[in-house]
């Protein structure tokens, strides 16, 4: 896997995590959502998420990383922060 | 690395005791349908088996034991060596493995004692019985792994419940010599936080959590960041490649750790049996268990040479490289 850092593309990371999370309505799956006030979210939902974000960037976001964080774009910002 | 070899020492039989109460988590009704379906595809597990009020550990054990010694032939005085590995033991002390010891009419001179391990113990207690029967040339040893871990969860923890299962299984050796195993051991206490009990030992706190507790995130995050390296690590040790391996068993976690263990070691999934789906995850008995279930006739006859490799509470990790030849495998006992 490539290293993303800079060049993690926000569509690019949507559409690989729409295709993911693919029991999620894909029209919340968007960089200002609240993942939290997605209905279906769930520590379940949370679980598939991270193993997503590992799997396709090799970026360990640990469960308090998950807590402090509001929206996906907290995430994506994350993940680059950490590549 | 961790790596480190012991020699003379033979495989030579396993036996698993299974609970015959089955829950499905399909029946689990905290969780909403759509949620149950999910939970269900990501942690590959359906049916778990619950043991009842006053069915033990060691009582799953003691009945895989019986069951091994029969099939193997092996009288229960020509044992020097019994070690119990779990965390459900029978007290805080004494000891099961004593217990356990006179039980299956075991000789007063032998050894045995307990291992407090979960996820990683059948690994670990491989290590240590191997380490002590390489010095023991007239001697035979058993290693009992299991836990009931029903009887520390709570129904309503519903990142925890659908997880757990019980088991108790039994592990005979015997010194032969000749025969190598290969093993990379590892721990970080870091991760102590992560699996645990809370107020069951002497640290008491105010913590009103009941039951077993299960960061399920930081444990996925700890699994993908030290297991596959290990098996790596150890597989170059062994200067062995995954090629010349004919079985990856693996603690069985849930299915996402695992199918992401697999994928990042790049291994095929034939190679990678699973026990999940009818077991659940039992905590140190998963090995031995998912050898049974999914390999018992590819093992019978046969020489193989299988990668092991337990990880969880602690946090814990050991790998192994061990050759079989046509190691017995007793059906699985319901009781």
């Amino acid at each position: 896997l490539a290293k993303v850092g800079s060049s993690l593309n926000t569509a690019e990371f949507f559409d690989k995590m729409s295709n993911h999370l693919d029991d999620m309505p894909s029209e919340l799956l968007k960089p200002e959502q609240s993942f939290r006030d997605i209905p279906q979210w769930s520590s379940i939902q949370a679980l598939v998420f991270i193993a997503f974000i590992n799997q396709e960037y090799r970026v360990a976001i640990s469960q308090e990383e998950l807590s402090k964080a509001e929206t996906f774009q907290d995430i994506f910002e994350l993940i680059k922060a950490k590549s | 690395m961790g790596c480190f070899s012991i020699p003379d020492v033979r495989l030579a039989g396993i036996s698993v005791a299974v609970p015959k109460h089955i829950e499905k988590n399909a029946d689990y009704q905290l969780l909403g349908e759509k949620e149950r379906e999910l939970l269900i595809k990501t942690t590959g597990i359906e049916e778990r088996r619950v043991a009842p009020a006053g069915m033990k550990t060691s009582d799953y054990c003691f009945q895989a034991a019986q069951a091994l010694l029969l099939q193997l032939g092996w009288k229960a005085e020509e044992l020097g060596l019994l070690i119990f590995v779990s965390q459900s033991a029978d007290y805080i002390l004494p000891s099961t493995a004593p217990i356990l010891q006179h039980q299956l009419g075991m000789s007063t001179e032998s050894m045995a004692f307990d291992i407090s391990l979960g996820c990683s113990g059948y690994v670990y207690g491989l290590s240590v019985i191997a380490s002590l029967l390489s010095r023991m040339p007239n001697k035979r040893a058993l290693l009992l792994c299991g836990d009931v871990s029903t009887f520390y969860t709570d129904p309503t923890e519903r990142g925890v419940h659908p997880i757990f299962s019980d088991a108790g299984s039994a592990t005979a050796l015997m010194f032969n010599s000749g025969e190598i195993m290969h093993f990379n051991a590892g721990t970080d206490g870091s991760g102590s936080e992560a699996i645990r009990l809370p107020n069951s030992g002497m640290h008491q706190t105010e913590e009103s959590k009941k039951g077993l507790q299960m960061n399920g995130i930081d444990v996925f995050q700890f699994s993908l960041a030290a297991v596959p390296s290990n098996i790596t690590e150890l597989l170059k040790y062994a200067h062995l490649s995954h090629e010349e391996l004919d079985y990856f068993i693996l603690h069985q976690a849930n299915k996402l750790i695992n199918d992401s263990i697999r994928k990042r070691l790049n291994i095929e999934e034939y190679k990678f049996p699973s026990s999940l789906q009818y077991f659940g995850n039992t905590s140190s008995a998963t090995i031995p268990l998912t050898m049974i279930t999914a390999l018992s006739s590819a093992l019978s006859g046969a020489s193989k040479k299988l990668c092991f490799s337990g990880f969880g509470v602690g946090f814990s990790w050991c790998s192994a490289l061990i050759s079989v030849d046509n190691l017995q495998c007793v059906p699985i006992i319901e009781c």
